[in-house]
């Protein structure tokens, strides 16, 4: 807080010139080159992942509402699609959609997930024909959210095959994997077209 | 899907203003792909198919000069534009054109914060600065002055101020904050407003009128031009500030809440905008329905009374701060205790009795000027959550806070929806916003939403309410509302239209406004 000495007298003038705002700076990476360069956004700081998918190297940054808000919408900013082959996200219905909505053109968003909203057990995906039906048994196995993130990390996909597809929308009946309902998001960078 | 061409378009026009978009802002940032690109401007909380708001193609540019380019193109073309600063409000429509195949006029890498002057206290941005961006840049370079954001906090700064939003903090009626302004004008002409219309100009930023009409307010809320540039009064921070919250027990209070704070607002005793807050908008932000009804209809009482309890909230809940020395703040405070608490069941809090209360946290921070997300959580409050806001002004009096609440409530709960709303209180009127919230993914819900919302139009204006913003799909009929002597004021816009904009390509339909080869398409 100021002083009051400072608020009657004002401040001494402080003028900056044309500023561009900064990336922020928290999720550029080094990812190796021999492995698949991952991004996971998720609430849990450290999300226990069910296995490491062979050939990927994974990094993670926590996802929060106010994230997700934050993160540049700008095509050279954070999620720059230089540095990832992919981006997986999980989180509330809210954050997810905020994030997808920040994401930029640069990043395709492939596949969407609402899970446990119309009913606990009820898991809708909505993606490539060919992804929607391909994930139907990770749904079914997975336990709860990192489970399922676990076999998208996994995906080794031809993106501009799923570029090429129309989108679907798919109901499965699998386990509830929280009582609230939760989002998550698979997005390629859209530099493969 | 397939493109919509705007109205009187052809596909060899659309083709040619596309070569000369790509020419003037570079092909990275023309947007054409229906699949992968242009979703990412439609109204995704739409109660309508999408396509009454789907655009043609989507045009970023970098800087002024490049809005010209694409502003003479269009008109050479005929191709309506839609601007939009970072088209956060997804409640009004979010980044999505009134019109079908307009093109998207995206300005939000235009982000520069041009200047922050802490003598006189003012920013000057461009319509890609959001609340936060400015928060984070003030915070970086030590600067003590604080901002007004809108919640939540991702909105433009411009973008909000031209569309009339408010916030929390003293200077919570953004228009008011707003001076100077650069505008491209339909031909691609560049224009200061005001002060800034003279030649080094020393002042444009800090007196608003200028010599002659103040033209600043044609450019806000219009499809007059596009606002590239805008300076915003900040507030110098004050030695201090003490938020406080009032709950009050029963639904009837409301009168005698308002009846109190009138007061204290006209005689600035509470010097921000302040907020009469009901118990469902605080439960939205922080829980989600299910956990309380899984039933459908309106919450019914026994979940309303648990909610109160675990949150404890009133029904009501009253938000306001006093900014100042510690004298002047404990008098104010000692005024305020006195007139808002001794309504039976009052309880006054402050910050060391809220910790930890997530309703309460974000209230604080934007009565201080920080951005925050929290209020988007009302998206959780049923899965797949969408909204639109109804937004009427009233009369700060008791008996307009209750007949306006009645009004909505009445009508949201037999139609089988929540009132979720609150009252920010303003210099004389407040901002009455009701939160519609349905469910994305049910049809029927949707369509029950947008014709509870027409109706809420035509119940508010036969009562003599008006809305001060709305979303896309309402804008002609509430614009039609304001119909007073043959809608002579509707008629003067329609004539400044057609003189600023004769080729009608600037954001055709914005709030009712059409350009005359269009205006069949609206009210």
């Amino acid at each position: 807080m100021m002083t009051r000495r400072n608020f009657l007298t004002g401040t001494t003038g402080l003028l900056c010139g044309a500023t561009v705002l900064p990336a922020w700076a928290g999720l550029v990476g080094d990812p190796r080159t021999d492995l698949r360069p991952v991004l996971l956004l998720s609430e849990h700081p450290d999300p226990r992942l069910p296995f490491s998918p062979r050939g990927v190297s994974l990094e993670h940054h926590p996802l929060s509402l106010e994230r997700a808000a934050a993160i540049s919408h700008q095509a050279e900013g954070p999620l720059s699609v230089d540095n990832y082959s992919a981006l997986v996200a999980l989180g509330t219905p809210a954050a997810i959609f905020a994030l997808r909505t920040q994401l930029g053109s640069r990043w395709r968003v492939v596949m969407r997930g609402m899970h446990g909203a119309k009913a606990a057990r009820l898991h809708e995906i909505h993606a490539p024909a060919s992804l929607a039906g391909s994930l139907a048994g990770a749904v079914g196995a997975a336990r709860d959210e990192y489970d399922f993130a676990g076999n998208l990390l996994a995906l080794d996909l031809d993106p501009r095959e799923l570029f090429k597809q129309k989108r679907i929308s798919r109901l499965h009946q699998a386990q509830c994997w929280a009582d609230t309902a939760r989002a998550s998001l698979l997005a390629l960078p859209g530099r493969a077209v | 899907m397939e493109r919509i061409l705007p109205p009187q378009v052809n596909g060899e026009a659309f083709r040619g203003f596309v070569a000369e978009a790509q020419k003037a802002v570079g092909r990275d940032y023309v947007y054409l792909d229906l699949e992968w690109e242009l979703p990412a401007y439609n109204d995704e909380y739409a109660t309508l198919p999408k396509a009454l708001h789907q655009p043609s193609a989507a045009v970023a540019p970098a800087n002024v000069a490049q809005v010209q380019a694409v502003v003479r193109a269009a008109g050479r073309y005929g191709i309506p534009l839609w601007p939009i600063s970072t088209g956060k409000n997804f409640a009004y429509g979010g980044p999505a054109p009134r019109l079908a195949g307009a093109v998207v006029l995206d300005l939000k890498r235009m982000n520069r914060i041009l200047e922050v002057n802490e003598k006189h206290a003012y920013a000057v941005v461009e319509p890609g600065v959001s609340y936060m961006d400015m928060y984070r840049h003030l915070q970086s370079i030590g600067s003590k002055l604080w901002i007004d954001p809108a919640a939540p906090g991702w909105g433009g700064m411009l973008g909000n101020l031209v569309d009339h939003g408010a916030g929390y903090t003293p200077y919570g009626d953004h228009l008011l904050m707003q001076c100077g302004m650069e505008v491209v004008l339909a031909d691609g002409t560049i224009a200061h407003t005001a002060m800034g219309a003279l030649p080094g100009s020393r002042t444009t930023h800090l007196y608003k009128y200028g010599l002659g009409p103040w033209a600043d307010g044609l450019f806000t809320q219009s499809n007059f031009g596009v606002v590239t540039r805008i300076g915003i009064w900040l507030m110098p921070e004050p030695p201090g500030y003490t938020p406080f919250m009032i709950t009050y027990e029963r639904e009837e209070d409301l009168y005698e809440v308002t009846e109190r704070v009138r007061p204290l607002k006209l005689n600035n005793i509470i010097p921000n905008a302040a907020t009469t807050v009901e118990m469902l908008w605080e439960a939205a932000v922080q829980k989600q329905r299910r956990h309380y009804h899984t039933g459908k209809g309106p919450l019914p009482e026994s979940a309303r009374k648990k909610l109160r309890a675990d949150l404890q909230i009133g029904v009501w809940n009253f938000y306001g701060a006093v900014y100042g020395p510690a004298p002047i703040m404990e008098n104010n405070l000692e005024i305020i205790r006195d007139s808002l608490t001794s309504i039976p069941g009052a309880k006054i809090y402050f910050d060391d009795d809220r910790k930890g209360d997530i309703g309460w946290e974000y209230r604080r921070q934007l009565m201080r000027g920080i951005p925050n997300m929290t209020e988007y959580n009302q998206m959780n409050w049923i899965p797949n959550g969408g909204h639109m806001d109804f937004s009427p002004i009233s009369p700060v009096t008791g008996e307009d806070a209750m007949r306006q609440y009645s009004l909505i409530r009445d009508r949201v709960n037999r139609a089988g929806f929540d009132y979720i709303g609150e009252m920010l209180v303003g210099w004389r009127d407040m901002h009455h916003i009701f939160a519609l919230v349905y469910d994305l993914q049910d049809e029927a819900e949707k369509r029950r939403a947008n014709q509870l919302f027409g109706e809420l139009i035509d119940a508010a204006a036969a009562e003599g309410y008006g809305e001060y913003r709305t979303h896309l799909d309402f804008m002609d009929k509430i614009a039609g509302t304001y119909n007073w002597n043959d809608a002579a004021q509707q008629r003067q816009r329609e004539r400044l239209k057609d003189a600023l904009d004769p080729s009608g390509i600037l954001g055709p339909g914005k709030m009712g406004i059409w350009p005359q080869r269009l205006r069949k398409e609206g009210v």
